[in-house]
């Protein structure tokens, strides 16, 4: 079971941490609503990309198909992953066979979802991660705390120390010294490489093209350098046509990073040609399900395939702002995280995802596909209540049942609001802790109980006699 | 297989409404002078423009660049890049064929009337390279973006792996917004690989901080010509 | 014009906790010349099961709430969040197409909240109160988002004679109530409400108004907690000052 209760104290507490998602995510969001503010038609753009999706995701085996059959030609080869270890022994057995011995990666969410490094490194292979941020998670052996800035956790001096100890570079706390130590020594990587892994942010079918954004150009060296290019999606990643790109690159770009466009979009489509100076000589797809297939067939949360992973549902959620990535235990965190984590992995493996969130809805109004955010989690909330007892106090559930008998019958409703005026009133105004027993003790660690009035409404109402 | 499998199960799932795809794109911004607005959005992002559309300032242009960024040895892309934008050049080589190759010049007197060297594509000395000049087949007026191909003999790696990146555009070949670069583009039609480039390299991955140039240049600049 | 009827529906909160906002809404309705039904009958919306995953439970509570209000011509509820329950949630607890279902949309499309109602129903943007303090504005989530509700309020607490309006800084971001998850996250809801109530501080107002009692709670509770002396209060407690 992955928890996210015990997480928040340390998390909370954590003044660096406080400090660098405060920063980095008001920023964000402020170059987001700028961005998007820039944007006469947003909601127009918004619709477009949603019903392209949802038309997609309704089609998807026909689209994959597709997609399938351009890669291949192309000169590409696609393989199909059902779930982790298929995936994992389908990337490891390409490696072998090529005798590689090293292997560059640029970022790629779904590599962490099914746990690739590690499978690679037990199969002997030197994985090194060449996006910055993922670079310095990987040289602490942690995990990314955001989908788009993985070190968001980080400060330059954590950054530095980590440097200093594992890349030997002479002490500074200077941003753009550390980046170019980071840029020398993953350059010798890049160069010295024998397979280069890649995520995918959209895959064209009626071409069989990849797009993958970035801003550091490491995906391209990634995708280029090495003689083999192997790049990885999950199978909502499809879309059908290259004209939808521009507004998909529009809405992602802007909602990710709050700039008009990235510095580098890459157009893949396949190995190099005859003709070509350089590029990758061969080039797999990994098609991987992992789930999905799963969340596809259940039509009310088909909607959260349409998900780009731009991560501004997590930028603007209130709660993610103050524990930040970690603290949600899974490899998809925020709001997005919380309606993904329980399908793929089920509800009783997470079942306080689901409740980790005010319902404030800042997602659903922010998403650039217009996922239904906050009323998935309802529904989430009602399973994980029905399939699991896990993660839910104790005696909830009977005391849901006791009252809602009590709010469906007038005279119950009255006898319950009699206890509570007149017994609750009297501890509560005496300021006596006899009321400190769940849930109202955790009330009370933050906030003081409000005082209850001698009277109820309706006693109030009726003692005057109905209207005034 | 998991092919099957996942085929299957996605055609056993259910359907919910139809939905088609949007027939036409929502509107994207137009502009009355595109190389203009390509100008801002790209110096707005860091990137440096030079407007080479009167043919006697292109070598004018070119030279300065080439000076500017103290480069010993550079690299152009082929061949093709000189005819198609009139740059005047002599070879050192017998035949300026770049099949498999790049084109390296060095840089002696600020002119760019260059001794042209022919190399393999792998006998390139990276290191001593400062400067790559390519050509793009395309540059996009609202995000200042332009657009290489590999498949006018453009390299994948070199505009990421050079510290400073020059590109020539065709004042001809500029089009309005994404939506009229996307409608009209049929990739992998001609070429493997095709990448829009706005400005040099950066990132914002420590508190984030812009940084420019970590794994690619830390320039660019594209030369617009007649 | 003939009178308008509306019937009343307090929320349970309203109700057991704060009655004074019930009462000054039914007396402000009334002072506008609406006519005020308030059945004895009612309680809860469900909101709180719903929101917990007991759909069972809400739906038992949501089904007797559409007895109550079957025949009424317009219901004005005083908060944000309950008059969402009912306008957008209350039919996705009933099989679609069903008696029940139609019922509660039709309920749904018969309920405003009070802000709401006052501005775009009654065509009133001033209530005749006078209130000489500084006065900032919490805007529910719910009522934000979901029901799009956001000038009215403002229209209404401006045109209170004397009184000296101030906007908080990030308006839209939640106080961290979000019903059972106050207690659920305790602490995750109390440090974003924190951030609001340093919003509020800041501000420099003397009172914070909202028409959602469950934020106003939460609020209080945390400004008491800390000894701040910044006051809540019902929209409804402000417009008939």
């Amino acid at each position: 079971m992955i928890e996210i209760k015990p997480n928040i104290p340390g998390a909370l507490a954590n003044q660096q941490l406080q400090r660098n998602l405060k920063h980095t995510l008001t920023g964000s969001l402020e170059s987001r609503n700028a961005a998007v503010a820039a944007v006469p038609n947003w909601q127009d753009l918004r619709n477009h990309a949603r019903q392209v999706k949802l038309h997609t995701l309704e089609r998807l085996d026909l689209y994959l198909e597709r997609l399938e059959t351009k890669i291949e030609a192309n000169g590409g080869k696609v393989v199909w992953a059902e779930d982790t270890a298929a995936a994992v022994a389908a990337i490891v057995e390409i490696a072998r066979s090529r005798s590689a011995r090293k292997v560059v990666k640029s970022k790629s969410m779904l590599t962490e979802e099914i746990h690739l490094n590690p499978a690679l490194e037990d199969a002997g292979l030197d994985v090194v991660e060449t996006d910055l941020g993922e670079y310095i998670v990987q040289l602490c052996g942690e995990v990314p705390s955001h989908l788009v800035t993985p070190a968001l956790h980080k400060s330059k001096e954590e950054v530095a120390e980590l440097f200093i100890e594992k890349l030997g570079m002479t002490p500074t706390d200077d941003i753009g010294e550390l980046t170019q130590a980071a840029r020398r020594v993953l350059r010798q990587h890049f160069l010295s490489a024998d397979v280069g892994i890649s995520g995918v942010n959209f895959a064209v079918a009626e071409t069989g093209t990849l797009v993958v954004v970035e801003n550091e150009g490491n995906a391209r060296l990634s995708t280029s350098v090495p003689r083999t290019h192997i790049a990885i999606m999950g199978i909502e990643k499809v879309i059908p046509r290259v004209s939808d790109l521009a507004v998909f690159l529009k809405l992602l770009i802007r909602s990710a990073t709050g700039q008009k466009v990235t510095s580098y979009i890459n157009l893949i489509s396949g190995p190099r040609r005859a003709g070509e100076v350089d590029g990758p000589e061969e080039f797999y797809l990994i098609l991987v399900d992992n789930g999905r297939t799963k969340v596809h067939s259940d039509l009310h949360f088909r909607q959260s395939l349409a998900c780009i992973r731009c991560g501004i549902c997590l930028n603007v959620c209130p709660v993610f702002q103050k524990i930040g990535g970690h603290a949600y235990g899974s490899v998809y965190q925020g709001p997005i995280g919380s309606v993904l984590t329980p399908q793929f992995l089920s509800e009783s493996v997470a079942p306080q995802h689901p409740f980790a969130s005010s319902l404030c809805g800042a997602c659903k109004e922010i998403c650039p596909v217009k996922i239904e955010i906050p009323d998935l989690l309802l529904e989430l909330r009602q399973r994980v209540q029905e399939k699991t007892t896990k993660g839910r106090p104790f005696g909830e559930k009977a005391a849901m049942i006791v009252w809602a008998w009590m709010m469906t019958s007038p005279f119950r409703y009255k006898l319950a609001s009699w206890l509570v005026t007149r017994i609750a009133r009297r501890f509560i105004s005496k300021g006596k802790p006899l009321l400190n027993f769940p849930p109202l003790s955790a009330w009370q660690k933050k906030r003081d109980l409000p005082p209850i009035p001698a009277r109820s409404l309706k006693e109030l109402y009726r003692a005057r006699g109905g209207r005034k | 297989m998991s092919r099957e499998t996942i085929l299957a199960r996605l055609r056993s799932s259910g359907r919910s409404e139809s939905i088609d795809l949007p027939e036409t794109l929502p509107d994207f911004p137009a502009y009355d002078d595109p190389v203009e607005q390509f100008r801002v959005e790209i110096e707005r992002v860091g990137g440096v423009f030079l407007d080479a559309r009167r043919a006697d300032s292109l070598v004018e242009c070119l030279s300065g660049v080439l000076a500017q960024r103290g480069a010993e040895q550079f690299v152009w892309e082929g061949s093709a890049v000189f005819e198609r934008h009139q740059i005047p050049v002599r070879y050192l080589a017998e035949q300026a064929s770049t099949e498999h190759g790049f084109l390296t010049s060095m840089h002696a007197d600020s002119s760019v009337s260059l001794p042209i060297e022919v190399l393999p594509a792998g006998d390139l000395d990276l290191p001593a390279v400062q400067v790559s000049v390519s050509s793009a087949v395309c540059a996009i007026a609202e995000t200042g973006s332009i657009v290489e191909s590999t498949a006018v003999a453009g390299s994948r790696v070199l505009p990421i792996l050079v510290p400073h990146h020059v590109v020539l555009v065709s004042s001809s070949d500029f089009v309005q917004n994404s939506a009229e670069f996307f409608g009209q583009l049929e990739p992998g039609k001609r070429e493997s690989a095709q990448i829009l480039m706005t400005g040099p390299s950066r990132t914002a991955d420590i508190e984030k901080t812009l940084i420019i140039g970590v794994h690619g240049p830390q320039s660019l600049t594209v030369i617009v010509t007649g | 014009m003939s009178q308008m009827n509306v019937s009343f529906f307090a929320t349970c909160l309203v109700d057991q906790v704060y009655p004074q906002a019930g009462l000054a809404a039914m007396d402000l309705l009334e002072r506008l010349g609406v006519a005020v039904e308030f059945d004895l009958r009612q309680t809860c919306c469900g909101q709180p099961a719903f929101n917990s995953g007991y759909r069972q439970e809400a739906c038992r509570v949501a089904r007797s709430l559409l007895e109550i209000f079957c025949e009424s011509e317009r219901i004005v509820v005083p908060s944000g969040s309950c008059a969402t329950m009912i306008k957008c949630y209350l039919p996705s607890l009933f099989s679609e197409g069903s008696p029940e279902w139609e019922s509660a949309r039709e309920i749904g499309a018969r309920t405003f909240e009070l802000s709401d109602f006052l501005v775009n129903i009654l065509g009133i943007t001033e209530t005749g109160a006078t209130f000489a303090e500084k006065v900032t504005f919490h805007d529910s989530c719910h009522q934000l988002r979901e029901l799009g509700i956001s000038q009215q309020p403002r229209t209404l607490i401006k045109h209170v004679k004397g009184i000296q309006f101030v906007e908080l800084e990030d308006a839209n971001r939640c106080c961290g109530f979000g019903g059972t998850f106050a207690v659920k996250f305790d602490e995750v809801s109390a440090a974003i409400g924190n951030d609001k109530v340093g919003r509020i501080r800041e501000s420099g107002a003397d009172y914070v108004v909202a028409n959602d009692v469950s934020c106003l709670m939460h609020l209080d509770g945390l400004l008491k907690r800390q000894g701040i002396g910044v006051k809540t209060m019902h929209l409804a407690e402000l417009l008939i000052k």
